[in-house]
């Protein structure tokens, strides 16, 4: 048996993103959205990212239970929590898809079938290089503002210096890692003008038509017959 | 070496950078998530992102780099958020439009770094305007993601056009109090160490 057969095709992955959004945008109703946040939870499992479905399950626990409760609140708390979970009930479906294609893909087969995909490098490096980054810079956030709060710099006195004391260090930070991306971007053969090849060529299998086949039939579903909410 | 004059380096910069650019907005949408909260989104950004802004301006100096930053973000937020190809092109006709201001100067002079950082500003308007300009669309999306009627149009009334106008003029004033402050930052820190 193939090894990768429940692998998606980095470019499948983004036609379900695509996909995911038509469906939220044409407003067949709440029904539609949980129907694709159950395929890329379907999906996500399959390809073995189970902490990434465990946080999802929770978050919709959270919500629901919110939601419920929230009926005895009084109205401020009632209003708050709606507007919170309704930004989440727009986001999580496009989040699944983005989750799974972030979590599942690695940085040269996302490289390997945008090249295929014929996106210009000059869009293509920036892409991958932000995908790669966001987490350290969550990290890099972090450890800052931790490090100044020991010091006693953040919670207190002006705001302008607290923002101060975090923007220097965390852009500082930013400007040397884009240096040693660029060192080893370079030792890879980023900058050369012959094209590049890939080790794993990015290719289409049994479990994509099966995924795009799902996606499409949620999307006429959503568009031929919306449910009232 | 990889097209329009960008070299690897600039690409890698300008990546880097948008990721501090969509990671900001993220956060601060995350934040500000009630209706009325989210009418603060555009002057509060305006009045963090300076530093940034002003940085990736005098590492790049290049043109296409502010427009490539906003074409990515444009459509990384479009993909994740807004769903929406209109959104996206206001998001990019937007970053043109600072990438030419800043162009005009060389990438050098500060007041013209200050106007495109003005007009840089108002890049997260996205579904924020549609609030506005579309409130039909703003109205379905509410109400198809599970929301009564009365929550959709009680968001809809606060966008009214002195709502617009106030939020246009503290973003104008929020971005300039912050370029001061990052004029002050990058001369203190980033030009004496070098990296700016």
């Amino acid at each position: 048996m193939d090894p990768n057969r429940f692998r998606l095709d980095p470019r499948t992955k983004l036609l379900l993103l695509v996909g995911m959004n038509v469906v939220i945008y044409s407003f067949g109703g709440a029904r539609y959205l949980y129907l694709g946040v159950a395929l890329g939870a379907a999906l996500m499992l399959a390809a073995g990212a189970v902490r990434a479905v465990a946080l999802l399950v929770a978050t919709y626990a959270v919500l629901v239970a919110g939601d419920a409760l929230v009926t005895f609140a009084p109205d401020p708390v009632a209003e708050a929590w709606n507007a919170l979970s309704l930004s989440f009930f727009v986001f999580l479906p496009t989040a699944v898809y983005a989750m799974l294609l972030v979590t599942t893909t690695t940085i040269t087969e996302a490289a390997a079938a945008l090249e295929k995909l014929r996106v210009p490098t000059l869009a293509i490096v920036p892409v991958l290089v932000l995908f790669r980054f966001v987490p350290a810079l969550i990290q890099d956030f972090r450890a800052i503002t931790s490090a100044m709060r020991l010091r006693g710099l953040i919670g207190r006195g002006n705001p302008f210096r607290m923002i101060e004391f975090v923007y220097v260090p965390l852009l500082l930070g930013v400007v040397r890692t884009g240096d040693q991306l660029t060192v080893a971007a370079l030792t890879r053969g980023l900058g050369l003008h012959r094209n590049r090849t890939f080790v794993t060529e990015p290719r289409f299998r049994g479990i994509d038509v099966v995924a795009i086949a799902a996606m499409a039939a949620l999307v006429v579903a959503a568009r031929l017959a919306p449910v009232d909410a | 070496m990889a097209g329009m004059g960008l070299s690897v380096r600039d690409l890698i910069t300008i990546g880097i950078f948008s990721a501090v650019y969509l990671l900001a907005y993220v956060i601060l949408s995350t934040v500000l998530f009630t209706p009325w909260l989210f009418m603060l989104l555009l002057p509060v950004g305006a009045l963090l992102m300076a530093p940034v802004y002003l940085l990736f301006i005098a590492r790049t100096q290049k043109p296409f780099a502010i427009t490539i930053l906003g074409l990515v973000a444009a459509v990384i937020a479009g993909l994740l958020v807004y769903g929406n190809v209109l959104i996206a092109l206001v998001n990019l006709g937007i970053a043109v439009v600072a990438d030419v201001i800043a162009y005009l100067g060389g990438y050098k002079s500060l007041a013209l770094n200050v106007a495109s950082y003005v007009v840089m500003s108002f890049w997260a308007i996205g579904q924020q305007g549609a609030m506005w300009v579309a409130r039909d669309w703003y109205r379905d999306l509410t109400i198809s993601s599970g929301y009564s009627a009365d929550f959709a149009d009680g968001t809809l009334d606060l966008a009214t056009g002195p709502m617009l106008v106030a939020i246009a003029v503290a973003t104008v004033v929020a971005a300039l109090i912050s370029a001061y402050g990052a004029r002050n930052m990058l001369e203190r820190h980033f030009r004496r160490a070098g990296v700016a």
